[in-house]
């Protein structure tokens, strides 16, 4: 496997994993959150943009993922949404390193999405999105 | 510790770190004369000196953005650290009008908060292309990162332009 195509499969693992965190930030914030809401159908839709970029060998879902702590408040579950857009912007910038063309270009605008949603959780604007340790 | 070792072939950046917001001067005598990133990263630290001035005459202009922008404007600072100190020559004269007194700076601030959220959104679509274009994947790396941060500046920009 490239190291491109492994990108690429980091991401959609990532993908399948934010789909799972803002599924439990919805539950914890109910319907009415439209970040929550906005967000799951953006990584849904990265999702299945990826899914159909690597085709049949494409990364499975896990049955559930371990979140890093508690989410059972509306304060943990915006930290939450935090943490993912901080982890995805992560792999994207990895993407944007090991790919090239319109796979490179497909990641830096994800990754651009990632740090803008990231603030609209509450974090703050970084120099440097996406490189950070 | 981040750090970008080597964000293009030929040691052009070498040594180069982003955590504390210095770099050495990018020692362009190391890199190969055909190195096909060299064009890009002249165009990115031109357009990104270009920004710092357009944020410096705003602040100047509108001390009250002051607390907004200069947060922006350090970030900024750091790209241009990343990118490495020798700015290619022009690169202060690319947003001066025709006067040479520095770019116009909208006299309302909501304006002049927009202006700047115009120039990043062309600082952010030019970096997002020279990564596109870069040879190097980490100095791409460091260019879309570099466009995450201008879109992240739109939003500040355009919220604080309608509070």
């Amino acid at each position: 496997m490239t190291a491109g195509r492994e990108a690429l499969q980091r991401a959609l693992a990532a993908e399948h994993a934010a789909v799972y965190g803002y599924g439990v930030v919805g539950g914890v914030l109910g319907e009415d959150s439209s970040l929550a809401t906005t967000g799951y159908a953006d990584h849904r839709g990265h999702r299945d943009r990826l899914i159909e970029l690597i085709g049949a060998d494409a990364v499975a879902a896990e049955p559930a993922y371990q979140l890093p702590f508690r989410v059972s408040n509306e304060r943990q579950a915006e930290r939450l949404g935090i943490e993912i857009e901080h982890r995805c912007a992560k792999v994207y910038a990895g993407v944007v390193s090991q790919t090239t063309g319109k796979h490179r270009m497909l990641a830096a605008r994800s990754l651009a999405e990632c740090a803008v949603r990231a603030l609209d959780w509450g974090a703050d604007p970084e120099p440097f999105p996406g490189l950070g340790d | 510790m981040l750090t970008a070792a080597v964000l293009l072939p030929g040691s052009l950046a070498a040594g180069c770190t982003l955590s504390d917001g210095t770099a050495p001067a990018r020692q362009r005598t190391a890199a190969p004369a055909d190195n096909p990133d060299l064009s890009l990263l002249d165009d990115a630290v031109e357009v990104n000196a270009s920004l710092i001035e357009v944020y410096e005459r705003t602040i100047e202009r509108h001390p009250d953005l002051e607390r907004t922008l200069r947060p922006l404007l350090r970030s900024h600072r750091a790209h241009a650290s990343a990118f490495g100190d020798a700015a290619p020559a022009g690169a202060d004269r690319r947003s001066r009008g025709p006067s040479g007194r520095g770019p116009r700076v909208p006299p309302r601030a909501a304006a002049a908060l927009r202006n700047l959220s115009d120039h990043e959104s062309e600082n952010e679509r030019g970096c997002q292309m020279r990564a596109r274009r870069a040879a190097s994947g980490e100095f791409a790396r460091l260019l879309a990162s570099i466009a995450a941060c201008s879109a992240q500046h739109r939003w500040v920009l355009e919220r604080a332009a309608v509070s």
